[in-house]
């Protein structure tokens, strides 16, 4: 027997093993008795000496299997299997082995494990698209049961009042979980315990006491979770009440070392007893509001570092967070003259600026309109979205550009993978009475990622109006995008400075289809 | 004459064995899926495998509907249930015919008596000194493996070892034990049908 096989006993018997690796040590042990034997006398030494031969995360399973189970529910009695074929290799997880719960994913269409067919063919899968393009297909994806979305983006600040907004896709009994930053577990829906869980197919917003916003955010720095739970099956409360109220000390998982989506699916589970569900999560974070600046990717590192690199230590990598990154583009006559700065500078002379939003495409699954006789009302949503189109670029520097040195600065905070609904933003700030990218990637990084065109009144271009600059104005342009979204459905929104930064935030909003304004 | 009087003396000790009560859906997969985890692992030897074979095997329960009427959710059902469902992914998975043979012979372990439990006790020790007296490298890489249940490239890290050192290490272990402890191995808690 070789070392190697011997190594891989050991792995046989723990489980370690894959299932393919596992078959062939099942040929090799049983070409011989002898290795039978070896193999039992090990088994038994391995129960002789722990309880188990391996450790198996029994919370883990039971979330899998109800995630599973939801989603077999929501395909009806005839429903497929729970895996994508009769064995499945279990994904990648963390170190610590708890299952990754992305932002917005759904319970019915959410599995940890990938089959490795699967796997084997999304290549050829991938290469076969490319080859040959066709049209899109009409949607054929089912309708959510739930869905769940706040009214604020991530991260939240300390103060703000977080709206929640849920839609039913059928009939149902809903509840409404979050758990705080700080691991606490409350109940948004139903807010009291007596009150009849059954909403009808629609859009709500949750509404907290007094019919204010759904929470006023007063958690310390972290990341926090919502979840709706839509069943066809009656709720039970019982467990959670105490005179007539949600008892806090009741809404904790059964399980210590419980995941955030494990931890609240649990809850909904004892609501149920043995009915199912479907839900949708959504995350959100809590932090400061100079997280999202503090971090620069390497690239854009080499291209600032002489001049723009911070001086404070950047926040460390946060899985699972939601993306918070912004592109802040600076642009000076020369270098050196003045370092940059996370807070605008104020100027002498009274800047001319300008923020301009670009919210990127719009849903097509709109909020439907409020059911009639609920007790939620319907979340506002904004006019229709402004088309923007995207500016020529304009490549080409002057020379007097380049010779003064613009400045690129671009933080960009990544903390997780920017999700398809996502949003990216940029913004340029721009002295000297234009844009003027001084540097092409820069350029064109920030380009492809706002996809809108910042222009300035009288159709000049950035570059063309940078290479005047006589005059010390400042403008900034954010846009946001959704990058997996369909294009040329953005709209966005462009606000005087005194809209956003100064005393005067309550001035009116501009909309434009256009990024920036140039007074 | 005087055996069948001790005999008839004897507790019988499968009357102390709590009967098996029916579960719930959600109560029977609480009690029984490590134990379902740890037997179909005899049959497949993958612990993937195995959790999607007993994860599987829960979600066909459910959706079947009918054991979730608690009178079916049983041990032995449960147990009969994840065998089958092992032996057919072993014909699936093509295993040789040979590894199926052994795997149809493989039996439900039974629950523990107090006899068991009785001889478990008196085995500790046993299994104790055989710990104690292995290699000072050997046994602190098995007791973080079996005690603490750490992986193979944690226990390197926590060693300042090679991952390749850990594994000969605690295979060493392994063949240590087994002939410290080849006494008891034959005994009935730990025979072939239910160690291991």
């Amino acid at each position: 027997m070789t070392e190697g096989i011997e190594e891989s006993l050991l792995g046989f018997v723990e489980g370690d093993c894959s299932p393919d690796e596992a078959a062939a040590i099942q040929a090799w042990i049983a070409a011989d008795p002898r290795r039978g034997e070896l193999l039992d006398e090990v088994r038994a030494v391995w129960r002789l000496t722990g309880s188990s031969t391996r450790q198996w995360v029994v919370a883990e399973a039971r979330v899998r299997l109800l995630r599973s189970r939801g989603r077999h529910a929501a395909q009806g009695p005839a429903g497929f299997s729970a895996r994508p074929g009769p064995i499945s290799r279990v994904a990648e997880t963390n170190p610590k082995g708890t299952p990754g719960i992305a932002r917005g994913r759904r319970g019915y269409h959410h599995y940890d494990q990938a089959s490795r067919a699967a796997q084997s063919m999304i290549t050829p899968l991938v290469a076969l698209l490319l080859q040959n393009p066709v049209a899109p297909a009409p949607a054929t994806t089912p309708p959510r049961a739930v869905r769940v979305w706040l009214g604020s983006p991530s991260p939240l600040a300390r103060g703000a009042a977080v709206r929640v907004y849920v839609e039913a896709g059928q009939d149902g009994n809903l509840v409404v979980l979050h758990r705080r930053t700080d691991g606490r577990i409350e109940v948004l829906f139903p807010k009291n315990p007596s009150t009849d869980p059954f909403v009808r197919a629609g859009t709500y917003e949750i509404r907290g006491g007094d019919d204010r916003a759904a929470w006023v955010v007063a958690e310390p720095d972290g990341t926090g979770m919502v979840l709706a739970a839509l069943s066809p099956d009656p709720l039970r409360f019982d467990e959670f009440v105490r005179a007539a109220a949600w008892d806090s000390a009741a809404l904790v998982p059964t399980w210590s070392g419980a995941d955030v989506a494990g931890s609240m699916s649990d809850i909904v589970q004892r609501m149920l007893g043995d009915g199912y569900f479907n839900y949708d999560l959504v995350t959100y974070s809590v932090a400061p509001p100079v997280y999202a600046q503090q971090d620069l990717t390497p690239q854009q590192q080499d291209l600032t570092q002489q001049e723009t690199a911070p001086a404070y230590d950047a926040y460390p990598t946060c899985l699972n967070c939601t993306f918070i990154g912004e592109q802040l583009i600076i642009y000076e006559r020369g270098f050196g003259r003045r370092r940059f700065q996370r807070e605008p500078v104020r100027e002498p002379r009274q800047p001319t600026s300008a923020l301009a939003l670009a919210l990127g495409p719009r849903s097509t699954a709109g909020p439907q309109p409020l059911s009639p006789g609920s007790r939620f009302t319907s979340p506002r949503h904004a006019a229709g979205p402004v088309p923007i189109e995207p500016r020529a670029r304009a490549r080409a520097t002057t020379p007097s550009a380049q010779s003064a040195g613009p400045r690129t600065h671009v933080p960009f905070t990544r903390f997780s993978a920017p999700a398809a609904e996502r949003s990216t933003a940029a913004a340029f700030v721009a002295r000297a009475g234009g844009l003027a990218p001084a540097h092409p990637e820069a350029l064109g990084q920030a380009v492809t990622r706002s996809d809108f065109g910042v222009r300035e009144r009288g159709g000049r271009t950035p570059a063309a109006a940078a290479s005047q600059a006589p005059v010390r104005s400042r403008a900034v342009a954010v846009a946001r995008t959704g990058a997996g979204a369909a294009p040329g459905v953005s709209h966005g929104v462009a606000m005087e400075r005194e809209t956003w930064g100064g005393s005067q935030a309550r001035a009116g909003i501009a909309r434009a289809g256009v990024g920036v304004r140039q007074r | 004459m005087l055996e069948s009087h001790f005999r008839s003396q004897l507790p019988k000790l499968e009357h102390h064995v709590p009967p098996a009560t029916p579960h719930s859906w959600e109560s029977a997969f609480q009690a029984y899926y490590v134990e379902l985890c740890e037997y179909v692992l005899r049959f497949v030897g993958s612990a993937e495998a195995a959790q999607d074979l007993v994860q599987d095997l829960f979600l066909r329960l459910w959706d079947s509907r009918g054991p979730r009427d608690a009178t079916r959710l049983t041990r032995p059902y449960l147990y009969v249930a994840a065998r089958n469902r092992a032996l057919k992914y072993l014909r699936h998975r093509r295993v040789v015919a040979t590894w199926i043979a052994r795997a149809v012979c493989e039996e439900t372990p039974p629950s523990d008596t107090p006899e068991d439990l009785c001889l478990r006790g008196e085995l500790d020790d046993a299994v104790q000194d055989a710990i104690a007296e292995l290699p000072a490298r050997c046994r602190a890489v098995f007791v973080l493996r079996r005690r603490e249940q750490l992986s193979y490239r944690e226990i390197a890290t926590r060693l300042g070892i090679g991952l390749g050192t850990v594994k000969s290490q605690m295979w060493r272990a392994t063949l240590r034990l087994r002939a410290k402890l080849g006494p008891y191995l034959a005994l009935p808690l730990i025979s072939e049908d239910r160690a291991g």
